[in-house]
C-alpha cells in the first residue's frame, strides 16, 4: 500500500491538474483557459495576489 | 491552491488513488519504470488521473462536509473553515470539484473513453450530493 501512495505522490499528477503555485502565463493559461478573453491578457495577470490570496490565515 | 494543498498534504491514506493504481497495476500498467524513466504522464497519465481526479474530489467533498457540520478538527488540525474563513473553504472545496474535470481532454484521449469517463463523474457528483 505504502509504496503505491509513495508512487502517487512521486508522479507529481496532482500538481499537474491542480499546481500550487501558477508563476507564468503559460502555467495560468493551462489551468484555466477559460479566464482572460485575450490571450495578451494572460502576461499581465497578478500572480502574487494569485499565490497570496490564500494567506489569510485566521487560526 | 495553498488551502488545497493545506488538505491534500495533511497525511490522508489515498486509499482511491492506490487502490486505482492497484486494479491498473493488475492489468499490465507498470508505474514503477514509467516513473524510474520520467515519463509516466505519458504512459499512464490516463490512470493516473483517474486515480487523482478521485483524490482531489474526495478531498473536496471533506472540506465542504466539514463546513457542513460545523466539524472541529479534520487530521489532527483545525478544519479549513475555521483556520481560513467560511467564503474560503466554500470556494477551495468548489474549486476542487470542478479544476480536475477541465483536465479531462489532457490526459483521456479517447472520445468513447472521455464521454464515460464524464457520465460517470457526473453521476456520482450527483450521488454524492444527493441528500
Amino acid at each position: 500500500m505504502k509504496s503505491y501512495s509513495e508512487l502517487f505522490v512521486d508522479s507529481k499528477i496532482m500538481e499537474s491538474i491542480l499546481p500550487r503555485k501558477l508563476t507564468n502565463a503559460q502555467e495560468l493559461r493551462d489551468f484555466n483557459p477559460f479566464l482572460l478573453e485575450e490571450e495578451e491578457d494572460y502576461d499581465y495577470a497578478d500572480f502574487e495576489g494569485i499565490n497570496d490570496v490564500s494567506k489569510t490565515k485566521l487560526f | 491552491m495553498d488551502l488545497a494543498y493545506d488538505l491534500l498534504d495533511s497525511g490522508g491514506k489515498r486509499w482511491r488513488p492506490v487502490l486505482g493504481m492497484m486494479f491498473a497495476d493488475c492489468f499490465g500498467r507498470d508505474f514503477k519504470q514509467s516513473i524510474k524513466d520520467g515519463d509516466v504522464i505519458e504512459k499512464n497519465g490516463d490512470i493516473l488521473y483517474a486515480c487523482a481526479l478521485t483524490e482531489i474530489i474526495h478531498n473536496g467533498s471533506l472540506m465542504a462536509d466539514d463546513l457542513e457540520d460545523k466539524s472541529l478538527m479534520r487530521r489532527g488540525k483545525p478544519c479549513t473553515y475555521i483556520r481560513y474563513g467560511e467564503d474560503y473553504a466554500v470556494n477551495t472545496s468548489t474549486l476542487m470539484y470542478i479544476a480536475p474535470i477541465i483536465k479531462l481532454d489532457t490526459y483521456i484521449k479517447d472520445a468513447d473513453k472521455k464521454q464515460r469517463f464524464q457520465d460517470i463523474y457526473q453521476e456520482e457528483m450527483f450521488n454524492i450530493h444527493f441528500g
